[in-house]
């Protein structure tokens, strides 16, 4: 966002900027609590998920949980590799055709523009989800192609 | 008919640029599509696929007598159509409210927060809520009992709630992604129209509803229509791992995508599975049309094509 002049006179006053950044605090706290919930619950002693089950305050900490995870560091670190691997490439490729194929179609003068737009919403429409392993290129494509379709079609606002 | 060709030399550059993604969704989606024949065929492992016998609608029929389809419709379209209009509505008043915040290193901060169970995968989530949820340990079953003293609640048993907790998770997942899109579109306002609304003497609540909403319109729409094509769909992840596949809530938490895949899990039948997906299909991309039709009367300009 530009800091023009116009900017600094037309901010929002001290009471709702406090009270949007509280809510805003709330939020993101409700985004990232469950996650701290379960770090910690990794972390927490069996005797103490017996007695006080899940808690962000454990009675006893301890790794055990960690201890038996790393007996067998090699699948988990294969696994890793897989998903890493097949997101970056899959990322990568993505956003690479995407791009490429969505500017001739923000194109108006474009001659083919109704055909390619249909052929790709059609797919988009028709597209099945396959399975777990395909998931994040499918949805790494569909979020690069929803998002290049409206760039492409918000670029043309009549303005 | 050579001045069209000549219009396609002359843009053969823009035509080659979309090859590589052309052959992508050829291969990869169109030409699949010649599969449909398996729905209408009874497929088993001895003949293979080519020499299974033809059944016609058979597995249409069994699919619509066996009860269960206005069951798994029914879950399916309502859980699309309110995940749809909550998700809409948070992520564009997020988008609207992080736009307004005065420091924008604290938006940055937010935005970076709201995002991130996005990035989680499914079956991760449903653990995160198995830590709330679980009967005897969770932890608000632990806050119901020792703070407000009332009886636990098996969450994974009573179908009541889930409807909530699903559109709780999906929105604690999707609003934030989605109003990363909405805040790029209320960034590229030009500043001029708030400069003269500020003149005119508007408040924040009128720039709001008459420019900046106005102006991100067109993003809405279209995503609006992407979106009402996957009505028949349903995030699998969701309604499969999220109730932990719990067999007494499925009248609340069975849609198409876990029927096929139990389907096909547990009877083993490819073309009944088939048969299900591609009336899924069948009717996300039928939705598709009427909306973008609905869309071209409204304002020409908004459809999609």
């Amino acid at each position: 966002m530009l800091k023009t002049a116009s900017r600094r006179e037309n901010t929002i006053s001290p009471l709702t900027n406090f009270a949007l950044n509280g809510g805003f605090i709330v939020l993101a706290l409700a985004c990232v609590l469950p996650v701290v919930l379960v770090i910690v619950v990794s972390f927490t002693h069996n005797d103490s998920l017996l007695s006080r089950g899940y808690s962000f305050f454990p009675a006893k900490w301890s790794l055990i949980a960690y201890e038996s995870l790393f007996k067998d560091y090699g699948t988990i670190l294969r696994a890793y590799g897989v998903s890493v691997g097949i997101t970056a490439a899959g990322t990568l490729l993505s956003v690479l055709l995407m791009a490429l194929y969505a500017y001739p179609i923000s194109r108006q003068d474009y001659p083919l523009r109704p055909f390619f737009t249909f052929f790709f919403v059609f797919h988009d429409a028709v597209q099945r989800r396959h399975r777990e392993q395909v998931h994040r290129v499918h949805a790494g494509t569909r979020a690069a192609g929803q998002l290049s379709v409206a760039y492409a079609s918000a670029a043309h606002r009549p303005v | 008919m050579h001045a069209r060709w000549k219009l396609f030399w002359k843009y053969r550059y823009l035509t080659l640029m979309m090859v590589p993604a052309l052959a992508v969704l050829v291969l990869n989606n169109y030409l699949p599509m010649f599969g449909v024949f398996i729905a209408f065929k009874n497929i088993n492992y001895i003949d293979g696929i080519w020499k299974s016998p033809w059944v016609g609608i058979d597995n249409f029929e069994f699919l619509f007598t066996s009860g269960s389809i206005w069951r798994i419709a029914r879950n399916t379209v309502s859980y699309s159509l309110v995940f749809m209009i909550v998700n809409l509505l948070l992520s564009v008043a997020i988008a609207v409210a992080i736009n307004e915040i005065r420091s924008r290193l604290l938006a940055k901060t937010y935005q970076t927060f709201l995002i991130m169970p996005y990035f989680l995968s499914m079956v991760v989530v449903s653990y995160l809520v198995y830590g709330f949820l679980n009967p005897e340990k969770g932890l608000l079953n632990h806050t119901v009992v020792e703070w407000l003293g009332m009886e636990r609640v098996f969450w994974y048993s009573e179908t009541a709630y889930w409807p909530y907790i699903l559109t709780i998770v999906s929105a604690w997942k999707g609003v934030g992604i989605g109003a990363v899109i909405y805040i790029a579109a209320i960034a590229g306002i030009d500043p001029e129209y708030y400069e003269a609304a500020v003149i005119d003497g508007a408040s924040k609540w009128r720039q709001i509803f008459h420019i900046t909403l106005p102006t991100i319109r067109p993003v809405i729409i279209i995503i609006t229509i992407l979106n009402m094509g996957h009505v028949f769909n349903s995030d699998f992840g969701l309604f499969y791992q999220v109730p932990m596949n719990s067999g007494p809530l499925y009248p609340v938490t069975d849609t198409v995508d876990t029927y096929v895949y139990r389907a096909l899990k547990e009877l083993n039948d490819i073309g009944m599975s088939s048969a299900a997906a591609l009336v899924q299909s069948v009717l996300g991309f039928a939705l598709v049309l009427l909306t973008n039709a609905s869309v071209r009367k409204i304002d020409k300009d908004q459809a999609l094509f």
